[in-house]
């Protein structure tokens, strides 16, 4: 019986031993992906810098950091650079590796925005009369659109005659019924759902009427 | 599980008494060192982003603080309460209750343009019932012996983040810390293997000091919406990695039941 206890003891001893030193292993044993991005958010096209050195292993080298920059594009090393040229919301993630082949994923989203389109609108006839463009009543003004532009073209051009009339497309025409000073808006909308404005006054002098003569309301 | 702990415990005490050998109760604390390197991890990195605000902030002329870090959730205390029955002079069966409680703690703001608030804190308990057995090797004056036994590990965990970033910081940073209060708990079984030395006190009582490894991983602690819980908000669940050594410190007393009054 003494023996078979002296063998328990050795055996406790052993198991006891084995687990202190090699099963348990206090702190972090993983290592811990962090990093920056500057900036997160912009308006492509654009270059984010990514900075994974805050990345934190408490008692060996991380030996790699790999990118993923969600658009496909991936790249490694600590501090790396990465260029946006399509719009959209993109997972950047950061996996990081250590000497012991433990690894750890930390991500963030990065916004790269689409460009607003710019309005802008030229029309015909004008007269320029004390620095003021000014129209006559009745008289056919022709609005083009052509000067708008968009990195990936618009869609969608939406004219406010500022009458109560309102078109769309890139050319119209409009007349106005009285005279007043208008304010006409070109609302330029391109692919991506993005959208902009352009205002300009038009100085309508004299009356006029629509077609048969007859005056008042607007004519387009 | 607990239906299992309960069902060990009354063959245990129903076979104890059955024997009616001598009755051994002690209590007791002590020190342990306790892994948790799941939890551990996500503090580390929320340090190391607390280290990178300190130093922006102590970099930017117009933001000023700095927040402590978080210690690791690697030592604690440890109580217990436990009895054992000597069915034989050298073999005895018996069970513990333990509890067990760690904490880590920090607050600080971050002041600029506005006040940015850190408080974190994380408090980790653990309730065990174990049922085993304690083998004699040596009975010479000073007690010698070795204990195994299988346990019952109840762990929970109470989390409070609030982590704002300054707002003079324009950057992204990854590995934010999901702000918000919650509890969750878990439970899974383990086992405990250790030895333990007594040294005579007075009449039947004993002061002694046993070390002890345990074995027990919770895979997945719950909320109450069974929501599994994810520190670190990178989607995967953390564990409660209960391995670690504790040492513990007993108080012991002996009540002979024997009809006799004799040891058996």
């Amino acid at each position: 019986m003494k023996g078979a206890r002296l063998c328990l003891l050795l055996g406790a001893v052993i198991l006891l031993a084995g687990s202190l030193g090699g099963c348990l292993e206090f702190g972090v044993t993983q290592p811990q992906a962090l990093f920056t991005a500057s900036p997160a958010e912009h308006v492509i096209p654009f270059t984010a810098s990514f900075d994974g050195t805050l990345s934190q292993k408490a008692d060996s080298e991380i030996t790699s950091y790999v990118w993923s920059f969600g658009d496909g594009g991936s790249a490694t090393g600590a501090l790396v650079d990465h260029t946006y040229t399509v719009d959209g919301s993109y997972e950047v993630t950061l996996t990081v590796i250590d000497e012991a082949g433990a690894s750890d994923t930390t991500s963030l989203t990065v916004d790269a925005e689409n460009p607003v389109p710019t309005a802008e609108f030229s029309y015909d006839p004008k007269s320029n009369m004390d620095g003021t463009y000014i129209v006559g009543a009745m008289e056919w003004i022709y609005f083009d659109a052509s000067p708008s532009s968009d990195d990936s073209g618009i869609t969608a051009y939406a004219w406010d005659f500022g009458d109560g009339d309102t078109a769309t497309g890139v050319e119209v025409k409009h007349r106005y019924a009285s005279s007043g000073a208008y304010n006409v808006t070109l609302t330029v909308t391109d692919d991506d759902g993005g959208a902009s404005t352009y205002v300009q006054m038009i100085t309508v002098t004299g009356n006029g009427s629509c077609g048969s003569g007859s005056g008042g309301g607007s004519c387009s | 599980m607990k239906g299992l702990a309960s069902v060990l415990g009354i063959i245990l005490f129903c076979g104890c008494a059955a024997l009616a050998g001598p009755l051994e109760l002690s209590i007791g604390g002590g020190p342990s060192a306790i892994s948790l390197d799941a939890f551990n991890g996500v503090i580390e990195s929320w340090n190391a982003l607390i280290g990178y605000f300190n130093e922006f902030a102590a970099a930017h002329p117009d933001v000023s603080g700095s927040v402590p870090t978080l210690n690791l959730l690697t030592t604690s205390l440890v109580a217990h309460a436990a009895e054992r029955y000597w069915i034989l002079d050298w073999l005895a069966l018996g069970a513990r209750f333990e509890y067990e409680q760690s904490e880590a703690t920090t607050s600080g703001t971050y002041v600029g343009a506005e006040t940015s608030m850190v408080d974190i804190a994380l408090q980790y308990r653990t309730i065990a019932l174990l049922a085993g057995t304690r083998i004699l090797f040596l009975d010479a004056g000073l007690r010698l012996a070795g204990d195994l036994a299988l346990g019952y590990y109840h762990g929970s965990l109470d989390h409070s983040v609030v982590f704002e970033v300054p707002s003079e910081y324009t950057d992204a940073v990854s590995g934010l810390p999901p702000e918000g209060s919650d509890h969750h708990s878990g439970d899974t079984a383990g086992f405990e293997v250790g030895l333990a030395l007594d040294v005579p006190f007075a009449a039947g009582g004993y002061l002694g000091a046993a070390v002890a490894y345990r074995s027990a991983v919770i895979g997945s602690l719950t909320n109450t919406a069974g929501e599994e819980l994810d520190l670190d908000g990178d989607g995967t669940a953390e564990d409660a990695n209960l391995s670690g050594i504790s040492v513990r410190f007993c108080f012991s007393i002996n009540i002979d039941l024997s009809l006799d009054g004799e040891k058996e």
